[in-house]
């Protein structure tokens, strides 16, 4: 302890550097942890949380007892993620493989910035490009249906179509990008592929017995790694392109959309708020926990510690 | 005969894979291009035919109207400048520094501080414990601190620059340099900074866009117009429509004088053209440093 001291003081300049981030780290991350312990209580804003009454496992209870809202919410926070792991996994590595096999470097390289873009565009523009589309009015598809003779369609009341469109809009935002570290893990591996060619292989061949394999574990980890989210949903999408709507909710609210929807509503009840993001905290702590032993066994330099 | 048809085979995948490549590219890209024809399409077009990749005549109408409605987009324009400025400059200050602390091996705190920091990754408040003690307990709504300090922190960034460091900063040039005579601040601003700028190109890149993009901080703590970030006012001028819509045949004289004054679709797309165009500008001359980025990020920290 002596030392521990003696050292800290010798290296006091380096203490200070740190001291602002981890003022910084207990004030936005531990406290916040702290405040979990509102699971536990009738959370009454003007009584702040020390001031809320105890009631245990009321909350709890609550939430445990009503079925319907709570299966949905765990239905589609878990039915998405998986949904979208396999889709978008599917997807990088394929466009991967097609950017990686492409002669013209030139093309690709333009093609790959195009394909990124969309990345950094906000959800609420996302949003206000959804609704371009499938407005009930104006929407460019309904305009395209009435063409064709077909009715037009009620996008917005129709919770149906949902997983669908949510698909394509996650697919259109996060596969160009999520292929680029499978691009870059391909770069570099052309003399693996020239002699391959030299021995015969044909292309199928080649990246059926050469590619795949060298990104399988690259897939499994970061596929692991992700896992950690399993219980978090991104509001972006569920709250803002869905526009919160209450028809669409059978498809479209996740955990984190029923919590935003009861923060920003004048709701002044917050037990099973408190409840679900508790429950959301430890489940995703487990998992990230858990998951990261598994990674740390097969590929240790991924694994987080 | 076979050394002749194998070639002409394999270009015709090529030209199947350009084609796949070229296409996906596009539909990348159309959607970012329909607003644009939105925003320069008359309003009679957009009533007529919808929003349309081909409005009946091109009209900068949208742009002009919305310099009318010019001063909150201007303030929007400012707050959400100084969130992306101010907020990424202080996270790659607080984590750069944080990094080089933790790359030091004579500093005995460095485990205690990992495992601190390495908590902050596996488990967190949550959506709501956040809301009531930022808004509660630290009184940051309406406070434009709560759009720069609460993410300013990222255990995830300062392992990555610790890893960069120790990989790019010898011991010995950190041990010549206090033999000189620097001190730990003088070392890290003048020698171990200037390393460390492709690190604080890729992560400031996406860190920024990050902050350009944030919509739920200002949604959640910011009710106040003057503070309201461009993707605030934005979801706001959409939600104003949709009250108003609802009830577009019972409102009373005041809210329909508020109806006229919403901008209309074209306008709105504009709006959006304008809140786009920094990143779209940006993008391209970021690029090779965040895939870069991407890549330092995935191997461990």
């Amino acid at each position: 302890m002596k030392a521990l001291l003696r050292n800290t003081y010798k290296n006091r300049a380096l203490a200070l550097m740190a001291l602002p981030g981890v003022v910084l780290a207990v004030l936005f991350s531990y406290v916040p942890m702290a405040g979990l312990v509102t699971a536990f209580k009738r959370f009454d804003y003007s009584a702040g949380i020390w001031g809320s009454p105890w009631v245990w496992f009321d909350n709890f209870k609550f939430l445990f007892s009503s079925h319907d809202l709570t299966f949905r919410m765990l239905r589609n926070t878990v039915g998405y993620y998986l949904l979208f792991t396999a889709v978008t996994t599917v997807l990088n590595v394929a466009l991967a493989i097609a950017l990686n096999e492409a002669r013209g470097k030139r093309f690709a390289k333009i093609a790959q910035s195009l394909m990124i873009l969309p990345r950094f565009i906000s959800w609420v523009a996302v949003t206000f490009i959804v609704t371009a589309l499938l407005d009930p009015k104006k929407g460019m598809f309904n305009h395209l249906l009435e063409q064709f003779g077909k009715n037009p369609v009620s996008w917005y009341t129709e919770p149906g179509y949902w997983p669908a469109i949510l698909t394509i809009v996650v697919v259109w935002s996060s596969v160009g990008y999520g292929s680029v570290l499978y691009l870059s893990a391909l770069a570099g591996m052309d003399e693996v592929f020239e002699s391959a060619a030299l021995d015969g292989a044909s292309k199928w061949q080649q990246i059926w017995y050469i590619t795949l394999p060298m990104l399988a574990s690259l897939v499994c980890v970061l596929t692991l790694m992700g896992l950690g989210g399993i219980m978090t949903s991104n509001t972006g999408l569920f709250f803002q392109v869905t526009k919160n709507v209450g028809a669409l909710y059978p498809a479209t609210q996740t955990i984190d959309a029923y919590v935003l929807n009861a923060l920003s509503s004048s709701n002044t009840s917050f037990g099973m708020t408190a409840a679900v993001t508790f429950f959301q905290s430890f489940v995703g702590f487990a998992m990230v926990f858990s998951v990261n032993m598994i990674v740390r066994r097969i590929e240790p330099e991924f694994a987080l510690f | 005969m076979r050394t002749g048809r194998k070639p002409q085979k394999v270009q015709k995948g090529q030209i199947a894979l350009h084609g796949v490549l070229g296409l996906y590219a596009l539909a990348c890209l159309l959607p970012v291009l329909l607003i644009l024809i939105v925003s320069f399409s008359s309003e009679a077009s957009i009533n007529s035919k919808g929003f349309s990749f081909f409005p009946d005549g091109l009209t900068l109408e949208a742009y002009r109207y919305m310099l009318k409605f010019g001063g909150q987009v201007l303030r929007s324009y400012f707050v959400t400048i100084y969130e992306t400025a101010c907020g990424t400059m202080l996270s790659l200050l607080l984590c750069s520094m944080l990094g080089y602390a933790l790359s030091r091996k004579d500093f005995a705190l460095r485990g205690f501080l990992s495992v601190f920091l390495l908590i902050t990754m596996l488990f967190n408040g949550g959506l709501f414990s956040n809301y009531v003690i930022l808004s509660q307990a630290y009184h940051l709504r309406n406070n434009l601190l709560v759009l720069i300090l609460p993410g300013a922190v990222s255990a995830f960034n300062i392992f990555i620059f610790r890893t960069f460091i120790t990989a790019n900063v010898p011991d010995s040039l950190v041990d010549a340099a206090k033999i000189d005579g620097a001190g730990e601040f003088r070392l890290f601003f003048v020698i171990v900074f200037p390393v460390l700028k492709p690190v604080l190109a890729a992560i400031g890149f996406m860190l920024a866009v990050g902050h350009w993009n944030e919509w739920q901080t200002a949604f959640l703590y910011i009710d106040d117009s003057r503070f309201a970030t461009l993707q605030l006012m934005l979801i706001r001028i959409e939600k104003e429509i949709q009250y108003l819509l609802e009830r577009i045949n019972d409102l009373s004289p005041e809210e329909m004088r508020l109806f006229k004054k919403i901008p209309n679709e074209a306008t709105r797309m504009a709006i959006l053209m304008v809140t786009l165009g920094p990143i779209m500008f940006a993008y391209p001359f970021f690029q090779k440093h965040f895939v870069k980025g991407i890549t330092i990020g995935a191997v461990k920290g």
